[in-house]
């Protein structure tokens, strides 16, 4: 059996401690695998200076040169033929560029299963009917968004007993369904069946909003929940705290905050973080995070913000197991926090740079546009 | 901050406001005017007052450095002195312009007289480019004669309402010519509103910026433009001193390349890329001297915005043939090609060929976009190439060391501004 099966078949998603030695091994696989396959990854170990031996424990996984996901943009990197790829999934890019994944079916598989491991730990699963209100796209053939993908996966977890969307598809293409998601929280309300709000925290934010400029206010059957896939990054510039907005959630909708849960994950990096009951992310045994210094690219300590790096061994057929994120972010000692799991945990702060960089000089866009080509 | 008829009001009376504007202005207009000279001795007064602590302060504050805020205050101080107003003045507007001057053209039985009038209201959009730029700005609408409507970049921090509340203090007659509003550009309905209202619309900022204030503005109203700029460094074998080099350094230290008179990078006459390489291991080592001489704090966003794209970078070249010089707080890079482009900036140039007779093919295409050269050759060269640079777009050839600064009277992007905000109106 090879190391990297181990690791994703392993139950014990929070076992980082048990797991070091399995983890590295599958690391040293996977890369095996990329640096044979891959001419181009090859090339990157080679240029600088990296031999696979050089991993001798888990605090060598920094040495491994790290790709970036903006250069995973600008280059296509397979370590298998291209007819082995089962499924793509393309990332939701910023400024228009976009980073296809490709999966076989072995890091297909794996995926899966850490998704289904997670969702089992965190007991995600149930059988009885529930209500929907999905803060996203109603599906139709003419999307193919990751995210709404996901959306619908999480709908998949409970049998739907009605579903509401918030844009829905009409004969003028999406529109806003907003006196629909109100009308339905309203119904939802008086019915015994648990209610799941899945979607980004801004549409959740300014749902929220209108109901309580509506002074409406509701107590959702017990064992309610609200999802949010990720999407806090452009949720920066309304500096609203998650804190702040589960506390909105129990005021507004009656679901406690304990039923509020958050999720990130990256098609490029396809292992998913779940929030603890204290509305953490620690980080499952599939991977390690190193935060990295913001200049020298060194690893910091806990409580030091910096360069957020992701590795796992998941994906064999694109050489992605080290990747430098444009995030920041910080991580913490597992055992601060205080749910039982004593893996590390990681917050993230956002995209890197800053919105308004106070220049009067040209950029490049603008300068592309005043040639005529 | 909103900031009418010299107090600081909030934004429901400012609302108020903005309904009886129009009739504000016309009673304004419908009086004598505003004679330069008020604007200059109020100037300069506040000149005299600048350099004092409390605007140390307020500049420490929104973040400026201390030694760069002091730089800007003695800046201030000589840009608001009567001299270098008067100058600019005469410069601009020429020397009787404040004066009716009588004409005889040839062809006509009559005189005709002629004078330098204001637009009437300004309306300036400002961006958040360069610290106080939206009470120079201003100023300089006054120095015309102008009522000035000013609408503040989100992220400037009060600097600008405080400057020009300070100039009404000292000289209370400009109250009625200066209004300044904390409006969002996203509010049309207010956005709209004060277009309407003016002559001319002065807009800075990038393409993105002027585009949208052109789809706003009616052809009614003027649109004065002050868009974004690109300036670089050229030089001959013969003007690669290490003093001239340093000039440059210093420019790209002192304003981290973000200036539309920074340096963003270097061409070189010549289609060596050996030339090219030898360079680069020189000048980053002027380069990293420079920057430990020239000390900016960056905040961890810009830092590791930086970090992470030149480590993509470092990629990046092993699949393609340029290559990157690396040194502690800077970096260089040399470029096959001979592309004009913003540097990542914060330190980080490129270097690149290109040899005299391809200057006008490859730098043309820019033309509006191109601002300041520094221009690094021996004398026997420089008129040649100054020729050919004018020709292209560019508009100002300097050294390194003074590509970030200015004089008195001086022209922006090739034009005088009180011209653009006066009209010369005629009497037969
Ligand atoms: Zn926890």
């Amino acid at each position: 059996m090879s190391y990297r099966r181990k690791l994703f078949t392993y139950g014990k998603m929070n076992d980082s401690a048990g797991t070091e030695q399995l983890f590295l091994l599958a690391m040293k696989e996977n890369l095996h695998c990329h640096y044979k396959n891959s001419e181009e990854y090859r090339r990157i170990l080679d240029a600088r200076g990296f031999s696979i031996r050089q991993l001798e424990t888990i605090e060598d996984l920094h040495k491994i040169p790290a790709l970036t996901t903006l250069f995973i943009k600008s280059h296509q990197l397979f370590s298998v033929p291209s007819r082995k790829i089962i499924t793509k999934a393309t990332s939701s890019g910023t400024n228009g560029r976009k980073s296809v994944v490709g999966l076989d079916i072995q890091s297909g598989y794996y995926a899966l299963r850490v998704v289904l491991t997670s969702f089992f730990h965190y007991k995600l699963f149930s059988i009885r009917p529930t209500n929907y209100i999905i803060l996203g796209y109603e599906p139709h053939s003419s999307n193919k968004i990751s995210t709404a993908k996901s959306a619908r996966g999480l709908a998949m977890i409970a049998p739907a007993r009605h579903k509401e969307y918030a844009l829905k598809y009409t004969k003028n293409g999406y529109e806003l369904n907003q006196e629909g998601i109100i009308e339905a929280i309203l119904r939802y309300s008086k019915q015994r069946s648990p209610v799941r709000f899945i979607g980004f925290p801004s549409y959740m934010y300014f749902l929220l909003k209108t109901l309580q400029e509506k002074n409406i206010k509701v107590k959702l059957p017990p064992k309610s929940k609200v999802f949010f896939g990720g999407g806090w990054k452009q949720f920066f510039a309304e500096s609203i705290e998650k804190k702040d907005l589960y506390k909105m959630v129990e005021e507004i909708l009656g679901v406690p905050k304990e039923d509020c849960m958050d999720f990130f994950g990256a098609v490029e990096h396809p292992v998913l973080y779940c929030e603890c009951p204290n509305h953490h992310f620690h980080i499952p045994v599939y991977s390690r995070v190193i935060i990295r210094d913001s200049k020298t690219l060194q690893p910091v300590e806990f409580g030091q913000v910096g360069l957020v790096n992701l590795i796992s061994p998941l994906i064999s057929s694109m050489p992605f197991s080290s990747l430098i994120t444009d995030d920041l972010g910080v991580m913490f000692d597992g055992s601060k926090c205080g749910c039982g799991i004593t893996t590390p945990f990681v917050e993230l702060l956002g995209r890197v740079g800053v919105q308004n960089l106070k220049t009067c000089s040209v950029n490049a866009e603008e300068l592309l546009g005043g040639v005529s080509h | 901050m909103n900031l009418i008829n010299g107090k600081f009001v909030n934004q429901e009376e400012c609302d108020q406001i903005l309904l009886e504007l129009d009739s504000h202005i016309q009673k304004t207009l419908s009086n004598s005017g505003l004679t330069p000279g008020i604007v200059v001795d109020a100037c300069d007064k506040l000149s005299k007052s600048i350099n004092q602590q409390n605007y140390l302060e307020s500049l420490i504050e929104i973040g400026i450095p201390v030694d760069l805020a002091k730089e800007y205050l003695s800046e201030a101080e000589i840009k608001l002195s009567r001299k270098f107003l008067e100058y600019k003045l005469r410069t601009e507007l020429g020397e009787n312009f404040n004066q009716t001057r009588k004409k005889n053209p040839p062809f006509q039985k009559e005189d005709v007289i002629e004078h330098t009038a204001p637009l009437g209201v300004l309306f300036h959009i400002t961006a958040g480019n360069v610290d106080a730029l939206p009470a120079m700005s201003a100023i300089e609408g006054l120095l015309a004669g102008n009522i000035n409507i000013l609408k503040l970049p989100h992220e400037e921090g009060g600097l600008s309402a405080k400057i020009l509340k300070e100039l009404i203090e000292i000289e209370p007659a400009l109250a009625e010519y200066i209004y300044v509003f904390d409006y969002s550009s996203k509010d049309i309905t207010a956005m709209g509103k004060l277009v309407d209202l003016a002559d001319a619309v002065v807009v800075w900022g990038g393409d993105n910026a002027i585009q949208s204030i052109r789809k706003m503005v009616h052809p009614n109203t003027k649109i004065i433009e002050w868009g974004h700029k690109l300036s670089f460094a050229y030089i001959t074998k013969d003007g690669m001193t290490n003093e001239n080099l340093r000039g440059i350094a210093r420019n790209i230290c002192e304003t981290n390349q973000l200036l539309c008179n920074s340096c963003q990078g270097i061409f070189i006459d010549t289609e060596d890329m050996d030339v090219i390489n030898q360079f680069c291991e020189r000048f980053i080592q002027l380069l990293e001297d420079e920057s430990k001489k020239v000390q900016r704090e960056l905040g961890i966003g810009i830092q590791s915005q930086i970090t992470f794209q030149l480590y993509n970078n470092e990629l990046e070249s092993l699949f393609s043939d340029f290559k990157i010089y690396r040194s502690e707080n800077c970096s260089v890079t040399a470029y096959t090609d001979m592309k004009v482009e913003p540097s990542i900036k914060f330190r980080n140039c490129w270097v690149k060929r290109l040899p005299q007779h391809k200057l006008l093919e490859i730098l043309r295409p820019h033309k509006n976009h191109l601002q300041t050269v520094a221009l690094l050759c021996s004398e026997k060269e420089k008129m040649n190439i100054v020729e050919t640079l004018w020709r292209t777009g560019v508009v100002r050839i300097t050294s390194g060391l003074k590509m970030s600064s200015t004089y008195a009277g001086a022209a922006h992007d090739g034009e005088y501004p009180l011209r653009r905000y006066t009209k010369i109106v005629s009497v037969e």
